[in-house]
């Protein structure tokens, strides 16, 4: 079997690090794969860490999290999160990965169904599978932004959907809940009785004139709404390994017992860098995003320039771009860009079985680098392109 | 007012099951280095993700003691896994290891290690070794009970091994038959810094690898400078 048989056989998570660990073996391949900022730690967050250190090892935290940071989270759940809340209803976890296997496995029976959107981070499905539930998807659509629908969502609810996750704004796809859609699915979890569990890591990065909505937001949610979001994506904290959970308190302790089995608490120094950011103006986000809508718009138009059409993107990280005009399959056009343009994209596929004509790419370089992500990628498409031409005309 | 739907069955009994106790591990070193080290790791930027099965390193250290001490030979780039805690190593390697329904088995003195974890996977807590599919083995219970325990186990029964506080040299993986499966987990310094390993022969490595990253990605970057400098003082 070839290299590109092997990968072909891959999906989700596997397939996106078989391409992570290929890239490795490219020299100055440019990585627009991982969702991994590339920037530093704020220097202030660094700075706490730093003096935490001075005093000798911190003592091992509370399983729940040190009580400052909760307390921190839950002063800014109003802000970030559209909830007015009390430390009670806040857990720090080991990232927003655990943060969402807690939550699926607080939730979720074997026989149950939970809805999910498609595409989607393919990590959803692992923590799904793992409790014995399945994943009911929910199409998402361009003409829509690719935010969901609450008639997709209502078609597929049985007696048996005991969530729905929405993930605000999408990884990969960049679309986000609007306020209307919000009523609705807030009508139909009241309705028929299901939690929705609300992943907003990249909450901090919607674009304008989008604005960052939370269903915790609409009335009645407070018992009915899971929120997962995170320090890694906004404080460029990914290394640190520090989430949240925000919840009824009676969600909380039952995932502070289960987290007592996952890994157990928080690292002690991570939580302290944490704080500081919590307890920050949050000045450090809006010089990120700042810098994220200058790379946005440069790797935007080189991708129009590459022939390669995309809806705009309403929050985080990536673009979700249509591939079909190359009439390449996405994991192979993904494949040929690592060897031959050595640029790390990831194909739609990795994201969900029906994305063959989508790639996900991220902005999280300098713009130098993005530009010359671009130029590298040109020839390559213009082979292709050309390619397709010659064939179409024999 | 109670949360609007009903919590999973198994977490739902979680409640009536014991936290297991942490530990720190045996640090030698004095804090100072340790602080600088991670001072040091700050001024590079390690403040991202790792590679999901740790840094190269301290896998190496990793599998470097565990040959020093119980003369067990691994491979750091394929078998060794830098978790978030030996929690996390434990958890993994019960969740990867055992199907709904298996059996596992531990010592009551250690049970309370994997209880939690075992319910979470739906698996079934035996009365005895010689019917799991699963042991779990501490090297504080000392060589004579371990190799007891080995004795009463099934052909093709995993053992999930700590090298926990003891001092004792002896090591499953060194019995014949059981090197190809034993998968071996501990703690790596203070519990505050949430690090831990699992190193597991080749036909497991794989997947154990891949459910760590499911869980939580990769383990703590910091952490991980600060615990490759303690072994390196040991």
């Amino acid at each position: 079997m070839n290299e590109l048989s092997e990968i072909q056989a891959l999906d989700g998570a596997k397939l996106r690090y078989a391409l992570m660990d290929l890239s490795k073996s490219i020299p100055d391949a440019i990585a627009l794969g991982r969702g991994d900022p590339d920037m530093d730690t704020p220097a202030f967050i660094v700075e706490a860490a730093r003096k935490a250190l001075g005093e000798g090892p911190l003592p091992t935290a509370p399983i729940l999290g040190l009580p400052e940071l909760r307390e921190a989270i839950a002063r800014n759940a109003k802000r970030d999160h559209a909830c007015e809340i009390g430390p009670e209803n806040v857990l720090v976890t080991t990232g927003g990965q655990e943060a969402l296997f807690l939550v699926m496995t607080l939730l979720l029976n074997p026989g149950d169904e939970i809805l999910v959107p498609d595409p989607r981070y393919t990590s959803y499905d692992q923590a799904i599978e793992h409790t014995g539930a399945t994943s009911v998807s929910v199409p998402t659509f361009a003409k829509d932004g690719f935010d969901l629908d609450p008639a997709e969502v209502e078609k597929r609810i049985t007696p048996r959907t005991k969530a729905l996750l929405l993930v605000t704004p999408s990884n990969p796809t960049g679309g986000i809940l609007t306020p209307e859609s919000a009523r609705g699915l807030a009508e139909l979890a009241r309705k028929h009785n299901f939690v929705i569990v609300s992943d907003e890591i990249y909450g901090k990065f919607v674009w304008e004139p989008f604005k960052h909505t939370s269903i915790a937001g609409e009335p009645g949610m407070a018992d009915r709404v899971i929120t997962i979001s995170g320090f890694s994506k906004a404080y460029a904290m990914t290394g640190w390994r520090v989430g949240y959970i925000l919840a009824a308190a009676e969600a909380i302790e039952a995932m502070g017992r289960i987290k007592a089995h996952t890994t157990g608490p928080v690292a002690a120094l991570s939580q302290r860098a944490a704080l500081a950011a919590a307890l920050s103006d949050d000045q450090c986000v809006r010089d990120f995003r700042k810098v994220y809508i200058e790379r946005r718009d440069l790797l935007g138009a080189g991708l129009k320039d590459l022939g390669l059409t995309y809806g705009e993107p309403r929050g985080g990280f990536f673009f979700w771009a249509d591939s079909s005009s190359t009439g390449m399959r996405a994991l192979e056009l993904s494949y040929l860009m690592l060897k031959h343009a050595r640029v790390l994209i990831f194909p739609g596929t990795a994201f969900g079985d029906a994305w063959n004509d989508y790639l996900r790419i991220t902005t999280l370089q300098p713009t130098s680098v993005l530009a010359e992500a671009v130029e590298r990628m040109r020839p390559v498409m213009e082979r292709i392109r050309a390619e397709r031409t010659a064939a179409a005309a024999r | 007012m109670a949360f609007v739907v009903e919590f999973a069955e198994s977490v739902q009994r979680l409640s009536g099951v014991a936290v297991p106790a942490l530990a720190d591990a045996p640090v030698a070193a004095e804090w100072s280095p340790l602080a600088k080290a991670v001072e040091e790791a700050l001024g590079r930027g390690e403040t991202h993700y790792t590679d999901r099965p740790g840094i190269l390193p301290l896998r190496q250290k990793v599998t470097a003691q565990l040959k020093a001490r119980f003369g067990v030979e691994a491979d750091a780039k394929a078998a060794a896994v830098i978790t978030c805690g030996v929690v996390e190593a434990r958890f993994v390697a019960l969740q990867q290891l055992l199907a709904a329904g298996d059996a596992v088995w531990a010592p009551v003195s250690v049970l309370e290690r994997i209880a939690g974890a075992a319910l979470l996977r739906r698996a079934a807590l035996a009365a005895s070794p010689e019917a799991s599919r699963l042991v779990y083995l501490a090297s504080s219970l000392g060589e004579a009970a371990l190799r007891e325990s080995l004795a009463k186990l099934p052909a093709e029964a995993i053992v999930l091994f700590e090298v926990d506080e003891a001092e004792n040299l002896f090591h499953p993986a060194t019995v014949e038959g059981f090197a190809a499966r034993t998968v071996t987990v501990g703690q790596i310094g203070y519990v505050s810094w949430q690090m831990g390993y699992l190193v597991a022969p080749g036909k497991l490595a794989a997947g154990l690898r891949d459910f760590k990253q499911a869980l939580t990605i990769c383990s703590t970057n910091l952490s991980q400078w600060a615990a490759l400098s303690a072994m390196e003082a040991q």
